[in-house]
Order: structure tokens, then sequence, then C-alpha cells
């Protein structure tokens, strides 16, 4: 029992003294959860206030008045330093769109000859007249900014539609707008992107540590002949592993207290995180994954081969798991691999013990497919048990 | 040995050494190329961020509105008979957003969790609302909105999946650039191998040019192989200028590798110095704009932004590849800073590294 304790001791200080080691399973993770809560927090919605202020070109044909005035007025409205758009003029439709591809404006409105007009028209005999104003709204291609600028001033335009001819019929049938959510959260409080992304960043920690700490550990450490080493004292294979296994469980254990930490410190969850299930959950996620990357060093002869194994399963196991963002309905071509990773079972299964599971997935199969998965890996662990710890 | 052919040999024996080393060849070639088949399969290519699937139901009171009165760019729409069976599909994820229109209230029903489509959602309801009163009241449009896509580039349709595949191209170069050195610099040095070298007859300066020239056609290999898989799988709009083109690759892999050296200068420690490139690496994943667009996140995200070479990279991605325009003396302003960091830097290193001790 010393003999392991010695061992474990010496692993674990040797794997802290690394640098790599602790960035990427104690630093990285509070880095990637800080980044992405502020880049997704503000994507997620769009009347986040975050949001900012969008810069709209507006072209007029001919200088507004009387009736034509209202147009201006709309635009006044819905322009100022608080958003949702700073406006900016433009002589004719060719600067505001020349000042569109210089990326200095996010949408040009352009309002059209004949517009003051019309728009008297329209208002004052709005039976007989078919008279309409066409404006255009120019937006730069695949940007997202100015796709959702564009798509926001349509909106408004179609509401002053609606608007005048509200005023000009006492029969206007008026729609309320609500919403029914079907909570993915089984509290009452809204959806949080937080909360949602937390889960996500645990087991991405825990991939880490058993990725790269572990199978590259063991097979580094064989391949520099200190296993060899170790067996010519009273250290056994098993103990050797025993400690390795302990070592990674720490690894785990200390980079959660961290994470934990900078979460409570820093953002509002509340008490679900440390509720038995989720405890249990992350327990459980830890195993398959330490599992996962046993495996890895059980079929990897080199230190090389296992890293390039581990990036590759790491980049797979993080994006196609769903550990960021929802990847339920990407295109079948992929999607067979959302299905077939541990990580998005596990993911699920944080996420459900906190009323925050998105998928329709039966919980039964959140414990099950990862078993298969941890159940794998042993088997394979096992028939090349003497392979991996070097005593063949 | 001639000076030329002392130089064809390093160069040949540099590029075989980047196939063999199996770690090199996934940073390379297969990190960018997984980033590039996940991106684009999200994305897929369309200009709308995320397509939609809506279900809707109508009471039958309401005669005035039938499906060919709701319209939206990117949303597949389909009729329910009964409420019952819609809330199941979205339930069960077969659609993404219900809509009820009934007793004159029109209820959009989501599930959660989706964030990409829970703002699309949400942009739609106003839409589909202002649709529907249109249909019952029948509104006569005073107001009418065409809306046009201007292309910022020489591309004539650009989607949001090739502004990122543009970005994704330039992290393949900043990742050819920057680990190379500190495996020729930094590892090389601690395993030996450079003193080796000094002990032969071969000039320090060959010695970095054939690495260099060995960096710069597995730079352009990578980035042939990202433009014809982009165009193969997901059929990207790019419109390529060759000229502009090869000389941003030379340019930006030159700066890139200028980068690396400031770390093995920095850094004694190889591992250190390759732990140190990795997490800059990350860090510039998220915060040079290729993958997220900086125009959404807060202002801050836009400072760290300027400090990112990848950041620039990219746009001199995006403006060879016909994706976004940026002024010539922009484009040629960013590449010879990135040319001269790299020839100044080269040369230091070969003068420090490669002279006897």
């Amino acid at each position: 029992m010393h003999s392991f304790f010695s061992l474990f001791k010496g692993l674990f200080k040797n794997e802290i003294r690394d640098f790599q080691a602790i960035a990427w399973c104690m630093i990285f993770p509070v880095f990637l959860f800080f980044v992405l809560t502020s880049i997704f927090s503000n994507i997620a919605g769009v009347e986040s206030s975050g949001l900012p202020v969008l810069e709209l070109g507006v072209v007029k044909e001919e200088k507004l008045s009387g009736f034509g005035t209202i147009i201006d007025q709309i635009l006044d409205d819905i322009s100022g330093d608080n958003g949702p758009y700073k406006q900016q003029t433009y002589e004719n439709k060719v600067e505001g769109i020349e000042a569109l591809k210089n990326k200095q404006i996010d949408i040009l409105f352009v309002i059209p000859e004949g517009t003051n007009i019309k728009m008297a028209r329209a208002l004052m005999t709005r039976d007989i007249s078919e008279d309409k104003i066409t404006s255009e709204i120019y937006h730069a291609a695949g940007k997202q900014i100015s796709i959702l600028a564009s798509n926001i001033m349509s909106q408004i335009m179609q509401q002053v539609n609606l608007e005048i001819s509200k005023r000009s019929s006492d029969s206007y049938i008026d729609f309320e707008l609500n919403e029914e959510i079907i909570s993915s959260s089984s509290s009452e409080e809204s959806f949080d992107y937080v909360t949602y992304l937390f889960p996500g960043v645990i087991i991405m920690l825990i991939l880490a540590v058993s990725l790269f700490n572990g199978p590259l550990s063991m097979i580094e450490t064989k391949e520099s002949g200190i296993t060899k080493k170790l067996y010519t004292t009273s250290i056994t294979p098993i103990t050797y592993l025993g400690a390795q296994i302990l070592k990674l469980f720490s690894l785990i254990f200390i980079s959660l207290v961290i994470f934990y930490t900078f979460v409570l410190l820093f953002y509002d969850l509340g008490s679900v995180i440390f509720n038995v299930g989720f405890l249990f959950s992350i327990f459980y996620s830890s195993i398959v994954l330490l599992g996962f990357g046993l495996m890895i060093a059980s079929f990897t002869k080199k230190g090389s081969t296992a890293m390039v194994f581990s990036q590759i399963a790491n980049q797979k196991l993080m994006f196609l798991g769903g550990l960021y963002f929802p990847v339920f309905d990407i295109p079948w071509s992929l999607r067979w691999l959302v299905y077939a990773l541990p990580t998005t079972y596990l993911v699920e299964l944080l996420r459900t013990s906190i009323g925050y599971g998105v998928s329709s997935i039966n919980t039964a199969f959140l414990f099950l497919i990862p078993g298969i998965w941890l159940t794998a890996s042993i088997v394979l662990f096992t028939a090349n048990f003497k392979k991996v710890m070097g005593y063949e | 040995m001639n000076r030329i052919k002392q130089f064809l040999t390093i160069s040949n024996a540099f590029t075989k050494e980047t196939f063999r080393n199996k770690v090199e060849v996934f940073f390379t070639f297969f990190f960018p190329l997984i980033f590039l088949v996940m991106f684009g399969s999200f994305f897929g290519g369309s200009e709308e961020p995320s397509n939609i699937s809506a279900g809707f139901y109508i009471d039958q009171s309401i005669e005035k509105i039938s499906q060919d009165d709701l319209h939206s760019e990117g949303v597949t729409l389909s009729s329910y008979e009964e409420k019952e069976t819609l809330y199941k599909d979205v339930q069960e994820g077969s659609i993404d957003t219900g809509i009820i229109v009934e007793n004159g209230k029109i209820i959009f029903i989501y599930k959660e969790g989706d964030i990409s489509k829970t703002s699309t959602i949400k942009l739609l309801q106003n839409t589909y609302k202002t649709q529907i009163e249109e249909a019952v009241n029948q509104v006569k449009k005073t107001i009418e909105v065409k809306n046009y896509s201007v292309s910022l580039g020489e591309s004539e349709k650009v989607s949001e999946s090739d502004f990122i595949m543009a970005g994704v191209i330039a992290i393949s170069v900043l990742s050819s650039g920057l680990f190379s050195v500190i495996s020729i610099f930094g590892y090389y040095k601690e395993k030996g191998v450079l003193k080796r070298i000094i002990a032969t007859p071969i000039q320090p300066m060959n010695f970095v040019m054939g690495a260099t020239i060995s960096r710069l056609l597995i730079s352009f290999l990578t980035a042939f192989l990202m433009l014809g898989l982009n165009r193969y799988l997901f059929g990207s709009h790019f419109t390529v200028k060759w000229f502009p083109f090869v000389l941003t690759i030379v340019c930006s892999t030159l700066g890139m590798m200028s980068l690396g050296l400031v770390l093995v200068m920095i850094f004694t420690k190889a591992r250190t110095a390759d732990s140190v490139a990795t997490a800059l690496f990350v860090v510039m994943l998220f915060f040079s704009g290729v993958y997220f667009s900086l125009d959404l996140l807060p202002q801050v995200f836009s400072y760290i932004a300027m400090f990112m070479p990848v950041k620039y990279v990219a746009e001199l991605m995006r403006f060879v590849t016909g994706v976004e325009n940026i002024s010539w003396n922009y484009f040629f302003g960013v590449n010879i800073i990135l040319l001269i960091s790299g020839i100044i830097l080269i040369q230091i290193s070969a003068r420090r590294f490669l002279r006897p001790d």
C-alpha cells in the first residue's frame, strides 16, 4: 500500500509539473467557459441588450415632406445612441452601396422617388388607391450582422403597414402573439445558456484529462523505459495501473474544484450544480471517458500515434458530442456519428440531471450507450493489458 | 556540394520529415480539415445561418389565411390538421417550431435549447404575425420592402459558410507556419540536430531557406486541398484571385513562422514554446473572428482580435477568395508586414541557432 501511494504521489507530481497538463485540464476549461458564454449569450437572443448598434445607411431619392415625413419620423425613432440603429445619410444608391461594401454600414435603406405623393395618396384614398412605396434594403451577403439588421428593418416596415391599416379601419383584427416554450429546464426559470454550457465544459475537462493525461503519459513512461524499471521493484502492473487511474481521478477532481470555484465566483448558477444526480453523472462520465482514454492507450504503440488519435478523438467528441451547441439536426452524413459518440449521451445525462436535457433520447440510453463504450474499452484494454503496461 | 543542391536537398529532407511526422501531418492537414468538415456541415453553404422547419395549424373559422400567405426565407412550412400532432412533432424534434392560429391568438411553440434556432424563431414570430394580420385584414401595403444582397467581394454569391471557410484556410496557414519553426529550432536544437548541421559544410542560410521553402510547399498543398474539398463538399462560391492568393500564402506562412520564432526565442524549452503556441492557437481560433463574427460580440472582443495575426491573414484570405473586399493598400500593407517580419526573424534565427557555441 505504501508503494502504491508513493507511486501515485510521484506520478501526480510529475503530471502537475508539466505546464501542458495544467493548461489543458485546469486553465483552458475556465477560459473556454468565459469565451463561449460571452459569445453565445450575445448571439443566442436577438433581444439581448448586448446586441451592438447597427449601422444604417439611408438614401432618400427625394426630400421627404408632407406625409412622407412619417418615414423620417420612423427612422428617427429607431436610430440613436441606444440603437437599434445608428443612421447615416448618403446622396445616392451608388454611394450607399459603396459604403456597404466598405463595411461602413450594415444595411442600406433606399427611399424611392415619389414617396411623398404615394404616401399621401395611400393615406388619403386608402380604399381605392393601389399606390405603394417600394423601398429597398441592401445587406452584405453572408454577413451575420448585416442579415440580422436587414431582417429587423423589414419587420419594422411591415409593422408600419399594419399600423397605417389599423388606424384607418375600425374592424381591424389584431392578433395577440404568444409563446409556448417546451422547457428543457424542469424549473420555471427561462432557458439560460450559461447553465446549458456548464455540463459541456465539465465533459470537455474530463476529456482533456482522459485523452491527454491518460494514454499519453502511460505511453511516454513506457517508451522512456520507466515502467520496466518500476517493475524491477515491488511495484506490479496492477499497482501501476491503479496509481495511474488514481492520478487521473485526482486531476479531474482538482480541475473540477477550480472550474466550480470560478463559476461560483463569477456566475449565478444556483445550487443545481451540486445536486446528487449531477455529481453522480460527473462521476459516471469520468469512468466512461477514462476507459476511452485507456482504450486509445491499448491500441497505440507510439506516443506520437497516441497524440494524433487523442487529438482527433478530442475534436470529434467535443464538437460532434454537442458539448457547446446542439448537434441533433446536422446533416445525416455526420449525424450518425453524433449518435455513436459517448459524449453525446454523457453531456445529455448531465444536462438532464439539472433539467436542461435538449434531446428526446430516452434516459436509459443515456446510461446504456456510454456503458457499452465503457465495456468495449475495458475488454480491449484487458486484451492488450500486457502490451499496454509494458511487461510483455 | 553546390549551394543550390544543398538547398534542394535540405528542402527535400524537411518535406519528407514533415510527412513522416504524424503529429505534424495531423496539425497541418487534418486538424483544419476536421473543422472544415464540421463547420461546413453545420452551416451547409446557405446564406441563412440555420434552416427552420415549421408546422402550422389554423383554426377553420379563419378562412382568409392559407399556406401561401406565410413565407419566409429558409423556412420549410407544413400544414397540420390537428393541434395534438403539431405539439407532438415539436416535442419530438421532428419540426423546430409549431404555429397555432386561433381565437385571435398566434401561438408559437418551440423547444428550448437550440441557441441558434431560438433567435431565428423569435425573428420569425413577428414576420408571421405581420403576414397573418395582412392576410386576415387584407392590408394594402403602403410600404413594400425589397431585399437585395450585395457581395462584399468578387464572388457573386457569398454564403456565411464561405466567410468561415476562408478563415479556416487562414487557420491552416497559421498552424503550418507556427508549429514548424518550433519543431525545427526548438526540438532540433534540444536533440542536438542543429549542432550536427553546424558541423557540416551546409550554409546556415541554405538550411533556413530549405526549411522555409519546404514549409511554403506544405502551406500551398494544404490551401489547395482545402479549396478543393470546400468546393467539392460544400459547393463554396470562391472566386480565387490567383496571384494575390499565392502572395498571401507566401507572406502569411513567413509571418506565422516569425510568430513561432518569437516563441522559440522567448521560451528556451521547446516543449514550453509548443505549449504556449498551442494555447495561442486556441485563443486565436476564438478571437480572430473566423468562427464567430466579431460584429455580434461585445466590443472588447474586437480590440483583442486586433492583436491576433490570424485575423489579418483571414481578411487577406477572404479577399483573395473573393468573399470580402479590402483595399489594395491594406492588402499589400499587411502582406509586406508579414513578409518583412518573417524575413527578419528567419535571418536572426539562422544566426542565433546555427552559430557554433
